[in-house]
């Protein structure tokens, strides 16, 4: 086992696992940083938080080195590094292709890329997967695992959908711990949620929690000193075993077989999570805690397992056995498959797919059982269910995903169909019998965990499961060991293995379960132990017989090989030279040989005991051997067999007598008796052995059947459950249907009552009838118009005598009957009273017409108040009629029942009775004109909300256009009992007083909204009338100024100037645009310029002024504010001026030639110039950053253009703007001169972004050339570097970077933008 | 002109106009010790630095450099305002200092600078 897999170990197969517990048994530790614990982290959706949180709380110093994998942004850079570095005082480094891990660092993951660790360094992959599809986490967990076995930790923290979850298998597979964000804390608690629910969470802890598990664990002696698994245990101190007892003990689970060391490292990883210092310690938790042995038996039994794991195995098994399977075998026959230790069943599943597409692709159906096992019962739980994490599947083609499985949110379930091919069982593979007559044994990775003499016995129990030609499955680190007699290989890479040879019963061994069991295993132990120790005796006892009675015997096939040797027989046999042989006709030593054959021949053919004397040469002498070769009873599936035994006879040519007859005299003849009896009793002896193995052979086949019985039956009762399940939940559903039944018809019950109670209580003489006009059913007050008692139904209205005239009530009912009509009628009874007689067709629900309904409704009272309410009406009508208003009335509902002339007058048109509604008017507007719908006019609000209007005013408009604005005064009409019947309004023309009213509106208007003040006085002086723009200009309000004087307004100083005014303008003179000054409340002068005109009277006498002041204030302040900006341009341009000097200085300095330096001269001017222009246009407050770039770069795109510019709207200060625009001018000149300009196909990407916030808000603009010829830097500075450092670096106190790759001059800006000073202006 | 070579700040946000003034600085052989846009930056540096003379821009962005002005006198450094302004511009207590109308040419600068000195000194 060892050797096989240390062969493996060159090969990086993915499945390794034996390979790794192999190597940690050895207690090798491959390289010398495999001292740091690697913890990795896996997050997503409010992943940062959770990880600012867990790194807060993690001191600096765990000896650990971090690995973060978050989902990023593929197009982005990340920032990642730099966050957490504010919750860490450990370095954050992002990750590089091939770093090394160091302690105490932490390290994130770069946007776009795989994670894995290799050794003890990171490597740094594109990821396979297509975006959305990625398992990152995944990946790195796994390698983790694979590196750091128990120093292996796994965090899984916040994130939606179930990274992680298929990596931390590998970690708890490989003895590493798993801590899981607990999902009340997580922002989204997909991914932890799938990894609790996959049951591979050791520790769900809140992010600032974990860090002191963590530590814990660190310390623990499991992984600070993992190779000293057990140390050595001092007498009376615990020991592994007496872990196994407890857990045996306390659970059933016997763990005797497994492999030692693997289980002490399991233990001991428990330990470290529960973080318990000795064995003892934990001994005594286990014998106290259920919860922990339960934990530990999951742990012990872990396997990893997946779906197809090593596909290329799974290839082989497709290729190698289940092909031929399907051809040879007819379609419609069984085909059963078991796999034992199948954990959460996904194997279980492959298998059966995968034969399931190999059938459908050869269009064969079988009946296709695969009997899934395994000894946890929650394993078999979650297989039952088949709902697997997306990331396990990842590998599918998309058919077989369709084909088997159904999405069920993030994960998948398996199907109906699939789930029904696969029988889940609990069975312990160890301790209970085994299925049978199988055509594939799946037993992978399994045995890897047991001791080699447990693997052994399972070897055997597969060979004895199988049918003949099966074929059993292991995993890559597993071979059938020594049973090569048992199997013949058919794939040895890929441990596929045939079964060959007949059933071996004696190498089988059911074990008992040892000792007693807790949960109830065993009924009757006494008996059981009985026959357990009975049976090896008897086994013994013939085993020890056949020793030493039995001659030398092989049993041979029909073909002759041989299958089974028994006692020496190297006297008669021998392995010839050569690769080594079973044909007994081989290895036969000289001179058997040719008679053996015959005897064969013969007793094969004759089916009977066939005995030949063969002679035997050896070392000269020859002795006579008899050969019998015994043909066995043939068994189904096996094939003939035979037995053939050697018996030496004595040396010939010997003359000698034979013993017996020389001793004859001497010897008594009791001895003889004796002899003889001695003979036949072996003869008897014989006859039974036979007898008893037989029988023996029969009862093992029955075991056998039974074996095979017990499992059919138990898929039977699954299948009774399941219809048992069935049968209850339509019961169930019947039961539900019954009670809703008996529900209806207790409603149906209570509704015939009040229909009853109904019909009966009403005053309404009603009658049904049916279609032959039969009275069906009649209601009391009926008996008032005929004489009907109770026993008349059933009768013939027509037979019945009426207390009423009507000539029509038969031939109406049939017209009813016949047309399906209505009917209505009016009669008088004999009474002197009078009915309204309805007639209606009676229509069941199915709307069938099953008779008549008449019902008769007294109406005396109404027909007598009827003619006096006509009388009335006519008096009214005529009165309105008369009213030289306009008057109209309305029904309820707000339709025009009536006007009068003068109504008719005011509308100019004459309104649709019954239809009009609310007013007559062909359009109405409000006052301010704009349309108003009828329904809202005043006669529709006074109708819908139940009031009287007084005097609403509205503008009605006339066909001919001509617009009447009126007052309405409508009432709502209400009857006796106070609901609104109807409406009457009354309309007044008011044209008149409307068009005088506007015209003072207007005046008013215009004094009030003028900016100017507006004052009227009398000629004393006394201030009349004081508009808005006076109160705005002195700050007097109207009622503090209005019948006091004017004078108020004049300063002292002025007081003759105001009386002189009024002097000339009562002379009846016009003044205008007097500039004077006057006083406000507060004191303060102000500029004003006066415009007075006499107000006459009717007869045209002055009797007061008019003042208009106009203010001039703001013109004086325009004369001030022109003389500052003088003196702002002088120093705006004389700036320019020494910036131009600078220039010219600069240029001039550096040129080579005049003509050189004129150029550059003129160009940087005009780029100067052009700035200007952008900063102008701002009026010299801020500039657009593309404004300003689009006018720098213009002069340089050519053609087409070949710069790209991108960024957002960002405004800038002049001094910025200005530096910005000489850069990129300095940029440009540069690239068409000797940069991507000067090329055919160069371009220049001009990028600019805003990044940070507040303090660090900055700008970076980033100026990259690309397609220009390769680039060099140049070897000294000229003024364009010079400006460029000099004007954003030192001035912007930014940063610059200018890059001379080869590529294309690149030049990186970045320049803080401080708030408050970005947008001041200079 | 080692004897009278100066260690000289600056204080202009016009970079082309600071560049101009520093490589007339340099030709005179003055040392250019610092040369900022930012007044903040110019206080610290005229109070903290070995400084023998200054050339101050008036106006900075809307800011006044009188504040560095002030520290520069009370530590008996020597300087002059350079600015588009006539001397109208600068306030009451600084009406007697020497202003360099811009543009100015190297002669000025270098007048400038000797009568500062000999008026600190004197």
């Amino acid at each position: 086992m060892a050797k096989k897999s240390s062969k493996n170990e060159g090969r990086s197969g993915r499945d390794t696992i034996a390979k790794r517990v192999q190597a940690a048994e050895h207690g090798t530790v491959g390289h010398p940083s495999a001292a740091i614990p690697v913890v990795g982290i896996g997050a997503s959706a409010g992943g940062i938080e959770a990880l600012g949180r867990f790194f807060d709380a993690m001191s600096a110093d765990s000896g650990c080195a971090f690995v973060v994998v978050l989902h990023l942004d593929p197009k982005r850079e990340s920032e990642m590094a730099r966050i957490l570095t504010s919750h860490t005082s450990m370095p954050v480094l992002q990750v590089e292709d091939g770093m090394v891990l160091a302690h105490d660092h932490v390290y994130v993951i770069a946007p776009d890329t795989d994670l894995k660790l290799v050794v003890d360094r990171l490597k740094v992959s594109r990821p396979s997967e297509p975006r959305g599809h990625r398992h990152p986490v995944d990946v790195l967990f796994a390698s983790i695992a694979r590196e750091r076995r128990e120093r292996s930790i796994a965090i899984v923290l916040s994130g939606t959908g179930s990274n992680g979850t298929e990596g931390l298998k590998e970690i708890r597979a490989e003895g590493g711990m798993s801590m899981v964000q607990a999902p009340e804390t997580a922002k989204f608690d997909g991914m932890p949620r799938s990894a609790i629910s996959a049951g591979l969470a050791d520790h769900v802890l809140g992010p600032e929690k974990m860090p002191e598990a963590l530590l814990a664990y660190v310390h623990h002696g499991y992984v600070s000193a993992p190779a000293e698994v057990e140390p050595v245990v001092p007498r009376g101190e615990a020991t592994i075993e007496d872990v196994l007892e407890v857990v045996r003990a306390r659970d059933g689970h016997d763990f005797g077989c497994y492999k030692r060391n693997t289980l002490k490292r399991r233990v001991h990883r428990r330990m470290g999570l529960r973080n318990i210092a000795t064995l003892s310690d934990y001994l005594d938790d286990l014998r106290i805690n259920s919860e922990e042995v339960t934990m530990l038996v999951a742990d012990l039994m872990i396997s990893v397992t997946g779906f197809f794991r090593d596909p290329e195995a799974w290839k082989a098994l497709g290729e190698l056995v289940i092909a031929p399977l399907i051809a040879q075998r007819e379609s419609g026959g069984s085909v059963r498959v078991w796999v034992p230790a199948c954990a959460t069943g996904d194997e279980a599943y492959s298998i059966a797919m995968a034969i399931t597409e190999y059938a459908e692709a050869s269009g064969k159906r079988f009946d296709l059982k695969v009997f899934a096992t395994d000894a946890q019962e929650a394993n078999l739980r979650k297989a039952r269910d088949g709902i697997y994490p997306a990331a396990a599947l990842a590998d599918f083609p998309p058919e077989r995903i369709r084909r088997f499985f159904e999405k069920l949110d993030g994960s998948f379930q398996v199907g109906k169909e699939l789930r029904d091919m696969v029988v889940f069982a609990a069975q312990n593979l160890l301790r209970d019998p085994p299925f049978s007559r199988l055509d594939i044994v799946s037993c992978r990775n399994f045995l890897i965990y047991l001791e080699h003499e447990a693997q052994q016995r399972i070897i055997v129990l597969c060979h004895f499961a199988l049918r003949p030609d099966g074929h059993l499955f292991l995993g890559n680190a597993e071979t059938i060991g020594r049973h090569d007699d048992l199997f013949e290989t058919v794939s040895k890479k890929w441990r596929l293995y045939r079964r060959i040879g007949p059933t071996r019963h004696d190498l089988i061994d059911y074990r008992p379960p040892r000792g007693p069991i807790g949960t109830g295993g065993a009924g009757e132990p006494s008996s059981t132990e009985s026959e357990t120790i009975s049976a090896p005796l008897a086994d013994i006892a013939r085993r020890a017989l056949l020793e030493r009675y039995a001659p030398a015997s092989v049993m041979i096939d029909e073909k002759g090989r041989v299958v089974y040797f028994h006692g020496t027989t190297r006297d008669y046999l021998e392995q010839p030279s050569g690769e080594p042989t079973r044909d007994i006709l081989a290895m036969a030593r000289g001179g058997l040989g040719l008679k053996l054959r015959g005897a064969i021949g013969e007793a094969l053919k004759g089916d009977k005991s066939v005995t030949v004397q063969g002679r035997l040469h050896r070392r000269g002498s020859s002795r006579n051997v008899a050969m019998t070769v015994m043909p066995l009873p043939s068994q189904p599936h096996t094939g003939k067999f035979a037995l053939v035994t050697f018996e030496l006879g004595g040396p010939i040519g010997e003359s000698k007598p034979s013993p017996i007859r020389e001793d004859a005299g001497e010897t008594s003849s009791g001895a003889r008796a004796l002899e003889e009896e001695l003979v036949s009793m072996r003869v008897e002896l014989r006859t039974t052995i036979e007898h008893l193995e037989t029988a023996n052979e029969e009862l093992k086949a029955s075991n056998e059947e039974a074996t095979s019985m017990n499992e059919e039956l138990q898929s039977t009762n699954e299948e009774l459950e399941t219809s048992k399940e069935e049968l209850q939940s339509f019961n169930e559903e019947l039961n539900t249907v019954n009670s809703q039944l008996q529900h209806k018809i207790a409603e149906q019950e209570r509704s015939t009552n009040d229909l009853n109670n109904l019909l009966a209580g009403s005053e309404t003489a009603t009658l049904f009838l049916d279609d032959k006009l039969a009275i069906n059913w009649f209601a009391p007050a009926t008996k008032e118009l005929f004489d009907l008692v109770t026993s008349d139904i059933g009768r013939p209205i027509a037979h019945f005598a009426r207390k009423f005239s009507d000539d029509q009530l038969l031939s109406d009912a049939e017209t009813v009957l016949r047309k399906l009509t209505t009917i209505e009628a009016e009669v008088p009874s004999d009474a002197g009273r009078w009915y309204l007689r309805r007639m209606l067709p009676y229509r069941t629900r199915d709307n069938r017409i099953a008779g008549v309904v008449i019902t008769f409704i007294d109406i005396t009272e109404r027909r007598q108040g009827e003619s006096a309410v006509r009388a009335s009406e006519q008096r009214l009508k005529d009165l309105i009629a008369a009213l030289p208003g306009a008057v109209y009335t309305t029904d309820a509902k707000g339709r025009i029942t009536s006007y009068n002339p003068a109504a008719v007058e005011l509308w100019g048109r004459r309104p649709e009775l019954g239809t009009d509604e609310w007013c007559g008017s062909w359009r109405i507007y409000r006052p301010d004109g704009t349309p108003l719908p009828h329904d809202e006019c005043p006669m529709a609000i006074a109708l819908k909300e139940n009031r009287p209007l007084q005097g609403a005013e509205a503008v009605a408009e006339r066909p001919d256009g001509v617009r009447v604005p009126f007052l309405a005064y409508p009432t709502p009409l209400r009857d006796a009992a106070g609901k609104v019947t109807g409406a009457v309004n009354m309309l007044v023309d008011i044209t008149e007083r409307k068009r005088s009213e506007e015209l003072a509106e207007r005046l008013a208007a215009i004094v009030a909204s003028s900016d100017d003040a507006i004052i009227s006085k009398h000629l004393d002086g006394i201030v009349i009338s004081w508009n808005i723009g006076a109160e705005r200009l002195f700050g007097y309000r109207s009622d503090e100024i209005v019948g006091k004087s004017i004078m108020i307004l004049v300063p002292p100083d002025r007081q003759d100037e105001e009386k002189n005014i009024l002097e000339r303008v009562r002379q009846g003179e016009h003044i205008q645009h007097y500039e004077t000054r006057r006083q406000r409340k507060d004191g303060t002068m102000v500029w004003v310029s006066l415009t007075l005109s006499p107000l006459g009277d009717a007869q045209g006498r002055a009797i007061g002024a008019s003042t208009i002041a106009r203010d001039m204030t703001e013109r004086r302040r325009a004369d001030e504010h022109r003389k500052i900006m003088m003196g702002e341009l002088n120093h705006r341009v004389k700036n320019t001026m020494a910036v131009i000097q600078s220039i010219a200085s600069q240029t001039l300095g550096h040129a080579s030639t005049l003509d050189e330096a004129r150029n550059t001269f003129n160009a940087r001017l005009i780029n100067l110039a052009n700035a200007h222009d952008v900063l102008t246009r701002e009026s010299w407050q801020s500039a657009n950053l593309a404004d300003i770039i689009a006018d720098t770069i213009k002069p340089h795109g050519g053609r087409e253009n070949r710069f790209r510019m991108e960024g957002p709207d960002i405004r800038l200060t002049p001094n910025v703007a200005l530096a910005i625009a000489m850069t990129l001018h300095e940029l440009s000149t540069n690239a068409v001169k000797y940069g991507a300009l000067s090329m055919e196909n160069g371009y220049v990407e001009i990028g600019w972004r805003i990044e940070g916030e507040g303090a660090s808000r900055r700008l970076v603009l980033r100026w990259q050339e690309s397609g220009g010829p390769p680039v060099a830097k140049p070897s000294h500075k000229g003024f364009g570097s010079r400006l460029i450092e000099r004007a954003l670096a030192s001035e912007l106190g930014g940063e610059v970077r200018v890059d001379y790759a080869s590529t294309g001059v690149m030049c990186t800006i970045i320049a803080p933008l401080r708030t408050g000073e970005v947008l001041s202006a200079t | 002109m080692g004897q009278g070579a100066k260690r000289v700040l600056i204080l202009e946000d016009e970079p082309l106009v600071a560049m101009l003034l520093e490589d007339l600085l340099l030709e005179m052989g003055h040392e250019v010790v610092g040369s900022v846009a930012w007044i903040s930056q110019a206080m610290k540096l005229a109070d903290q630095m070995d400084i023998d003379f200054a050339i101050l821009d008036i106006n900075l962005g809307g800011a006044k450099s009188f504040p560095v002005a002030e520290i520069l006198r009370r530590r008996g450094i020597p300087f002059v305002f350079a600015t588009g302004y006539g001397s109208e511009g600068l306030e009451r207590e600084f009406e007697n200092e020497l202003i360099l109308q811009k543009p100015y040419e190297a002669h000025e600068l270098k007048r400038a600078i000797e009568q500062a000195s000999v008026r600190v000194s004197g």
